[in-house]
């Protein structure tokens, strides 16, 4: 089976990856392990490896031209094998991205006049007027399974080349169960259901571990079960081969991993750095009640937090951006994310534009984001594409605590509990008296790599400032 | 079981339908004494006297004319036309008082008569006598229409023709006459409005009428061997019109054809191609496909005319279209 190759995503934040060298042409052979290509990262040039023996059939890109990560950039197949419908499969995939295929050079086509033919997206796929040639059938077919026509690259065998039924059907069916070989063969092995896993490859392609996560879940479950057995018999548990006696075994797999790549991905890859400040909320708190009493949208503490975060990033944009590749990219638009504890795990959903927002209006933007991510129900716009997160932790009484930074974002806000303190409070005339205020703790944590500390000591002392004189906040 | 031709299923209908109802008469062109142009009626007017069974003068509009007024009376006739197309010969009493006599009068006349005439080319009768007129009549209300195909459907359905109470025109093909076919012993009336599955599939529904029904079931046995897997429909009757059952097989297939002998241009095909549009847009997985004649006359040469003639090998032809 011919075999696309993709432009590998090599980093954390690699997006788009730049092919520095093809040391193969199209024709030929190349055996597992024997170098294909060399693409440039943010930090360096890397050689990628062949994963199988096969004969080059296609090459998608040329030397030099940069693609987002994940897009075919070659096929690889079989030395007598007709790759012409996954070439065509790879051509429609890369179009789909929005990158077109390389022109055949003259040698490559006369060695191969048939692929010629399809190097061009099925002219099946639309119509005249550039409308999706699809049946009613088909439309109605794909609407029932939630299949979005949008961008949907199928090469119709339908009426006059259109898209039938039986072309959605199996584009539902392979994609539905896209796995690996040795994924599949495991999960047959198993016993389990390949539809019932959810795949962390590329294209959500079901993977070796994947599967071994879903075994185990299996195992754990069946164990529970023996084990709440057993324990009705003898009373005895599960143990550790060192005597440990074993509650529960739950699979590192699913959002709980997602969650765990990212957080350790971050916390390598990016140099944190942390500031705190002490803040008194006395005014705040004066004018929140005030607020609220004002009118029906009950606003939390957190909404006058996030205001004035937004506040203090458009005055300092360095803090309102993300590392891409080799380029710092400021926003304007300012979409901060908030932290929930949702039923699966953490999740930041982010209040779009909340730059323009004033405080009643990002309550009102936040509270049903906080709903869904409590039911589990964000939608995946609703979670991706923050510029900057903030994570309060106030209600659990906690004094003071770090967080890792978000990525791609180059800095986090942590917030911890409001307690009475007595402080040392300096009038006009510098006399000092001590009172007993409610005061905070703000941590702030950046990416050293882009974000210095003077910086970063303007830019939290900033926050500070404006929750202390919550007026500059209401206007 | 035995097996009768298709003529001899159409004579037994009309003697057993006879033989039961002493209100039948029968009135047409050469129907007694020769016994029908078609040898539909042979031995009638012997068993049944010349005054059931009447040969008439070279008039369609006298006989349907007749026809109608035996009906208003209370008698039950049954007209024969040798050609379907003396049908425009006969069209001011066919259209404007037969069909129409029940709705005029508000309900307190109705005229129980069945006009039987043939369909069909492959005769060398040329363009004034190989017309198939199911589509044309089928246009105007207050009859009924009937396109039978084997001679199993053609008894069943001329004796449910001459009990009903309306006035029916039922379509004969004359080159289906001398055919030999399997029926039963005793054949009841096949109900109106009910099509009739003539062969299951599952990848494409071709309606059919007529001879059109034995000519999709040859063309779906060939098809059925390169793993193309048809479903005929035979229709039975285009007035009252069982959509329920088209539908339901299109649901399944999505994909349709309609064969007919009739011209193409706003024919049956059209009619049913609509119908299925208008009810079950979103299972149509292709779009409605014709079998017809061309839209021109047909003609005297065999040479011509058979190529003309909407045969099992252009279905054939017509579903591969579907199946590239």
């Amino acid at each position: 089976m011919a075999e696309i190759i993709i432009m590998p995503k090599l980093g954390f934040n690699m997006n788009e990856g730049k092919l520095v060298q093809w040391y193969k042409s199209e024709g030929d052979a190349i055996s597992k392990g024997e170098p294909l290509f060399s693409v440039e990262t943010d930090k360096t040039n890397m050689d990628i490896e062949a994963t199988s023996d096969g004969v080059v059939k296609k090459l998608l890109i040329t030397e030099g031209d940069q693609i987002p990560v994940t897009l075919p950039i070659a096929v690889v197949g079989g030395e007598d094998e007709d790759a012409s419908a996954v070439i065509a499969d790879a051509i429609a995939q890369l179009q789909g991205g929005g990158v077109a295929a390389a022109e055949e050079e003259a040698p490559a086509a006369a060695e191969a006049p048939a692929e010629k033919a399809e190097a061009k997206v099925p002219a099946a796929i639309t119509g005249a007027n550039g409308r999706l040639k699809i049946s009613p059938r088909a439309r109605r077919v794909a609407a029932e399974n939630d299949l979005s026509l949008e961008g949907l690259e199928i090469a119709g065998t339908g009426w006059q080349g259109g898209i039938c039924e039986q072309d959605i059907l199996d584009y539902l069916a392979s994609n539905k169960v896209k796995a690996t070989p040795v994924a599949a063969a495991m999960a047959q092995a198993e016993g389990i259901d390949l539809a019932a896993i959810t795949g962390t490859g590329v294209h959500g392609k079901i993977m070796k571990e994947d599967v071994a996560a879903a075994v185990q879940a299996k195992k754990a479950a069946g164990n529970k079960s023996d084990a709440a057995q057993a324990d009705a018999a003898d009373g005895a548990g599960e143990f550790t081969e060192d005597g440990k006696e074993i509650l529960e075994k739950v699979p590192y797999a699913g959002v709980r991993k997602v969650i765990g790549d990212r957080m350790s991905e971050s916390k390598f890859t990016a140099p944190h750095l942390y500031f705190t400040q002490k803040v008194d909320l006395q005014k705040l708190l004066e004018t929140r009640k005030q607020v609220n009493g004002a009118q029906d949208k009950k606003t939390s503490v957190t909404d006058y937090i996030a205001r004035a975060t937004i506040i203090a990033l458009q005055k300092y944009p360095e803090m309102n951006a993300s590392l891409v590749g080799d380029t710092i990219v400021k926003y304007k638009s300012v979409n901060l994310g908030i932290a929930v504890a949702s039923p699966t795990g953490l999740i930041v959903p982010n209040v779009k534009d909340a730059q323009n927002l004033s405080v009643v209006e990002l309550s009102k933007a936040a509270t049903p984001l906080f709903d869904k991510a409590r039911q589990g129900k964000l939608a995946i716009q609703e979670y991706t594409g923050g510029t900057f997160t903030i994570s309060n932790l106030g209600m659990f009484g906690i004094e003071n605590f770090t967080a890792i930074i978000n990525p791609p974002e180059v800095g986090i806000l942590s917030i911890s509990s409001t307690k009475d303190e007595p402080v040392v409070i300096a009038d006009e005339a510098g006399n000092k008296s001590i009172e007993i205020r409610p005061m905070m703790n703000i941590q702030l944590t950046v990416d050293h790599r882009i974000i210095d500390g003077l910086l970063a000591a303007q830019f939290v002392t900033e926050i500070k400032k404006l929750l202390e004189n919550p007026i500059s906040l209401l206007v | 079981m035995k097996q009768i031709k298709y003529a001899q299923a159409v004579c037994e209908a009309l003697d057993e339908e006879m033989a039961r109802d002493e209100n039948i008469v029968m009135i047409g062109e050469d129907i007694g004494f020769i016994g029908g142009n078609f040898k539909t009626t042979v031995g009638l007017m012997e068993k049944y006297g010349d005054l059931r069974v009447k040969d008439s003068p070279i008039s369609e509009q006298g006989i349907v004319g007749m026809g109608v007024g035996m009906a208003l009376t209370g008698l039950r006739p049954v007209v024969e036309l040798m050609f379907s197309d003396f049908l425009l010969v006969a069209a001011d009493q066919v259209i404007n008082q037969m069909a129409k006599i029940r709705y005029m009068s508000g309900g307190q006349a109705n005229v129980p008569m069945t006009i039987r005439c043939p369909i069909g080319a492959g005769r060398s009768s040329a363009a004034q006598h190989s017309q198939s007129m199911q589509a044309l009549v089928s246009q105007f209300p207050g009859c009924k229409v009937v396109v039978p195909s084997t001679a199993q459907e053609v008894k069943g359905l001329l004796k449910t023709a001459i009990r009903d109470n309306d006035p029916v025109i039922l379509f004969e093909h004359k080159m289906e006459y001398n055919k030999t076919y399997e029926i039963d012993d005793v054949v009841e009336p096949i109900p109106f409005g009910k099509a009739r599955i003539a062969r299951e599939g599952k990848d494409i529904t071709i309606v059919a009428t007529s001879s059109m029904v034995m000519k999709s079931e040859e063309a779906a046995e060939k098809l059925a061997k390169e793993g193309i897997d048809c479903e005929v429909i035979d229709l039975r009757t285009i007035v009252p019109l069982d959509k329920e059952t088209i539908i339901e097989s299109v649901k399944k297939t999505g994909k349709l054809i309609v064969a007919d002998e009739a011209h193409e241009r706003c024919g049956i095909g059209a009619e049913i191609a609509a119908a299925v549009a208008d009810e079950v847009f979103y299972y149509l997985d292709a779009p409605c496909g014709r079998v017809n004649n061309p839209n021109v006359p047909l003609p005297f040469s065999p040479a011509l005319e058979f190529p003309l003639i909407p045969s099992a090998d252009k279905v054939y032809d017509k579903v591969k279209t579907y199946f590239k």
